[in-house]
């Protein structure tokens, strides 16, 4: 009984974490609302996934897989549970004020976020199989400021994060097949704050700029994949697009004690940004007991992107991308305690190209990984290094992810 | 300086008398009209009322609350007539919602002078003068009658937002677009004047840089030019060809600075387009809107040599100083542009006034200073700022109408660039040490 409950305790205190929740996977810049590191983001791939270039669409570690391709829950043991949790590290360069004309900097800045990625229990019953997930896949942090000289002071900051809640079930068809498809409900929040103040002897002027959005939208997502062989597993997916919308509010507000001035300039309105279609297909071929390949590529439709904030649509030139990974795993076979366990290597590569058009920006990143895997415990530990081209800043980002999985035994 | 100022302002007070048979700025007043013959049998011309105009048997009248009650004392019929006059401030403003609340985006004010070229078909005509860097276009609003046609009409030029986050100054002019096409059928003053003229309306001159005013950091100033050594922006109002780049004081060549002047003049597409504009018309007059200061500037900027023509522009601008003084005393000082604040090169004013002498004005808008709100206007403001306002705009058009300049072109000096600095320093007294460049 303890080792029934043991997945549903810890899907439960994934919950509880990711309201705290906002590492994900690196890179990124250039709008407000773009998420820290990529705007490719699909799910919350768990270490394994991130130490193989991010390949997640032909081959599951966990539950959440099923954010990528519900159809590979039918690949998963009988009762598995996992929890990612994350530090991620990423430069910036233009954001908001900074570097488009009001602070410049030394160097690039960059801002390092650590949290719980998410987690979630896949069960499977005969031919079929269900999952709940919880992840933190977006995260809209930025470099804060904090600059004072004499009686000036300006700060900036922005804070903000996406969660995903995830069901999803899957069955097992003839001739290897296997279909899958997944509800999610999206919600988050998105905050900045500007101050500036200017004091002299004679007056005081502070200024404060304020905008809150918060958001939620909901989409599905459906997967298919085919074991053609022993070896060979071929996946596809495709997630549906929609719509992030939600209550925005704006403050702009003026502050001069000497001349009792406090002027207010408030603002509500209802915010939207449309999501694009991503369709993903993949490859995963187990050369041998102890070596495998895995290959992805995803395709995100951002020319279909818009927004409107504050009733205005914002300007964004986007085209469509093709994000591509890959990676080789070995698996050395090894006994701890006198059991039989695996420790797993991992090398991958990855391109995830970005879709604004005014800059064309990718970014290249090598993943390794290794872990211990035991009977019914995984343990994987996972490390994506990207460096970025086209901006003509070096853009770096990297991040660390460690995953536990449960597995229940047979 | 404050003698000068007080004295300035003594000046316009006297143009009102002389423009309009004088008395006493009322405060908070309203615009009255009293029948001719009750003005004369109740003797009002000796109860202070300040006397704006006589049309159509009817007098017009600026009274403070004191005095209407004092009209209704002595049994004189008379009209409010202040919300004919502001009828388009205040009210309708499409511009309603977003961060900037009732200040318009570039988008809004698309919107708003497209429904205004379209509900007045005839008399106003949008064009698209240039694109800027970021692909917005700058707009110009024409107002005459038969606006379509190209008549060689008398023109002049109301221009805001040189600077993007002198938000009233897109107001103003927008403003008062609204009011003549609005009150076309309804004043005779307004007709007369839109049917003697063009009047050219250019609410946002720097739309990018408004943008990124609106959207990311309140005290932008400049357009959104990348500049070669990181920073961005051009100071468009230092990018004018006129005595562009005369000195390091009225102008930087300090990329990221403030002022920074551009690598040549009109080199950004915002004065390309005003520059284009200005050139296929014959403009007689102009305001360049800005905010903050209640002040109203002249040529010269770049020197404090007094302008060729500068008992001309004083006599002007202390007129409209009076008008805007006569509508609830609000006090706009008057004077050359480099005396009065600082210096100034390469400044839209300077440019259109060398042309052919041009009475070319910077109209710095309310409020006074930084402790009244400095960049910052209350939204409830915008009404009252454009109605302070509007009388000396219908004035400087009567006056460019009236008022043919020498045939062109006329060169107010030998050169394009003239010589070098004067030895004297400016007088920046009216500038507080910590104030921003406006």
């Amino acid at each position: 009984m303890k080792r029934i409950l043991f997945p549903f305790a810890l899907l439960a205190g994934c919950l509880v974490l990711c309201s705290a929740a906002s590492a994900q996977l690196v890179l990124g810049q250039y709008e407000d609302e773009a998420p820290l590191g990529t705007w490719n983001i699909l799910g919350s791939p768990p270490a394994p996934s991130v130490g193989l270039g991010g390949a997640q669409f032909a081959r599951a570690w966990d539950a959440s897989a099923s954010l990528a391709n519900p159809a590979l829950l039918t690949s998963l043991a009988r009762l598995t549970a996992g929890l990612s949790a994350s530090y991620s590290g990423a430069s910036m360069f233009k954001y908001s004020l900074v570097n488009t004309g009001v602070v410049e900097t030394i160097g690039t800045p960059s801002v390092a976020v650590i949290g719980v990625d998410g987690g979630g229990v896949a069960a499977r019953l005969g031919p079929w199989a269900v999952a709940l997930v919880a992840v933190a896949p977006e995260s809209y942090v930025r470099p804060s400021i904090a600059f004072s000289d004499g009686g000036y002071q300006l700060n900036f900051d922005q804070t903000g994060y996406l969660r995903v809640f995830h069901a999803g079930i899957a069955r097992r068809l003839p001739a290897g097949w296997s279909v899958g498809l997944g509800l999610n409900y999206a919600a988050g929040r998105l905050d900045r704050t500007t101050f500036e103040r200017s004091a002299s002897v004679a007056s005081t002027v502070t200024i404060t700029d304020d905008k809150a959005e918060r958001f939620h939208g909901f989409y599905i997502n459906a997967g298919l994949t085919w074991e053609a062989t022993g070896r060979l597993t071929a996946g596809l997916s495709v997630r549906s697009p929609y719509v992030k919308k939600g209550t925005a509010e704006s403050l702009l507000r003026y502050e001069a004690l000497a001349g009792g001035t406090d002027i207010r300039i408030a603002a509500e309105a209802v915010n939207s940004f449309h999501q694009p279609w991503v369709f993903g297909i993949g490859l995963s071929y187990r050369l041998t007991e102890a070596w495998g390949l895995v290959a992805d590529a995803a395709y995100f439709d951002w020319s279909r992107y818009s927004g409107t904030s504050f009733d205005e649509p914002l300007d964004r030139a986007f085209r469509n991308v093709l994000r591509a990974g890959a990676g080789v795993e070995y698996l050395a076979p090894a006994r701890m305690y006198g059991r039989t366990a695996r420790i797993p290597f991992r090398l991958g590569l990855s391109s995830d190209p970005q879709p604004m058009t005014t800059v064309h920006s990718s970014y290249l990143a090598l993943t390794f990984g290794t872990g211990l895997e035991l009977k019914s415990l995984a343990v994987d530990i996972s490390g994506c290094f990207g460096r970025e081209k086209g901006s003509g800043n070096s853009l770096r980002a990297g991040k660390i992810v460690l995953s536990v999985r449960y597995i229940a035994p047979k | 300086m404050r003698p000068i100022k007080l004295a300035a302002f003594g000046l316009a007070a006297a143009a009102v008398v002389l423009l309009a048979c004088g008395g006493r700025a009322a405060e908070d007043g309203q615009i009255v009209s009293v029948a001719a013959r009750d003005f004369a049998s109740a003797h009002l011309s000796r109860k202070g009322l300040d006397l704006l105009m006589e049309k159509n048997g009817r007098i017009y009248l600026v009274a403070s609350p004191g005095q209407i009650a004092a009209l209704a004392a002595l049994h004189v019929a008379y009209d409010i007539e202040t919300p004919r006059f502001v009828q388009a401030a205040g009210q309708g403003l499409s511009a309603d919602g977003g961060v900037n609340g009732a200040y318009h985006s570039t988008l809004e004010l698309e919107t708003d002078l497209r429904t205004l070229e379209r509900d007045h078909p005839g008399l106003a005509s949008l064009a698209e003068i240039g694109e800027t860097l970021e692909k917005r276009k700058i707009y110009a609003l024409k107002i005459s009658d038969n606006a379509a046609v190209d008549e060689g009409e008398p023109a002049v030029l109301f221009a805001g937002c040189h600077h993007a986050r002198e938000w009233i100054s897109v107001e103003v002019p927008f403003l008062f677009g609204k009011y003549l096409l609005e009150n076309y059928a309804l004043s005779q003053e307004v007709r007369d004047l839109v049917d003697a003229s063009e009047i050219w309306i250019v609410p946002i001159a720097n739309p990018d840089g408004l943008e990124y005013s609106i959207n990311v950091y309140r005290y932008w100033r400049k357009n959104r030019r990348a500049n070669a050594d990181g920073t961005y922006g051009v100071d468009i109002n230092r990018n004018y060809g006129y005595a562009w780049g005369f000195d390091d004081l009225g102008s930087s060549r300090q990329q990221g600075s403030d002022v920074y002047r551009g690598t040549g003049p009109f080199s950004e597409p915002e004065t390309a387009a005003i520059r284009g504009l200005f050139l296929a018309h014959d403009f007689r007059a102009m305001i360049s809107f800005h905010s903050f200061a209640q002040d109203i500037l002249g040529p010269w900027g770049y020197t404090t040599d007094a302008a060729p023509t500068d008992a001309e522009l004083e006599a002007v601008a202390g007129t409209m100083a009076g008008l805007i003084a006569a509508v609830r005393g609000t006090v706009y000082l008057y004077g050359q542009g480099s005396r009065l604040l600082y210096l100034t090169n390469g400044d839209a004013v300077d440019w259109t006034y060398s042309l052919a002498g041009a009475p070319s004005y910077t109209i710095e808008l309310s409020p006074v200073d930084i402790d009244h709100g400095g960049f910052f206007n209350d939204e409830a403001a915008i009404g009252a700022i454009f109605e302070e306002t509007l009388p000396a705009m219908l004035y400087l058009t009567r006056y460019g109408i009236d008022h043919p300049l020498p045939v062109r072109p006329r060169r107010l000096v030998r050169r394009e660039q003239p010589g070098p600095p004067p030895a004297r320093k400016p007088k920046l007294a009216a500038v507080p040490s910590s104030a921003p460049v406006r």
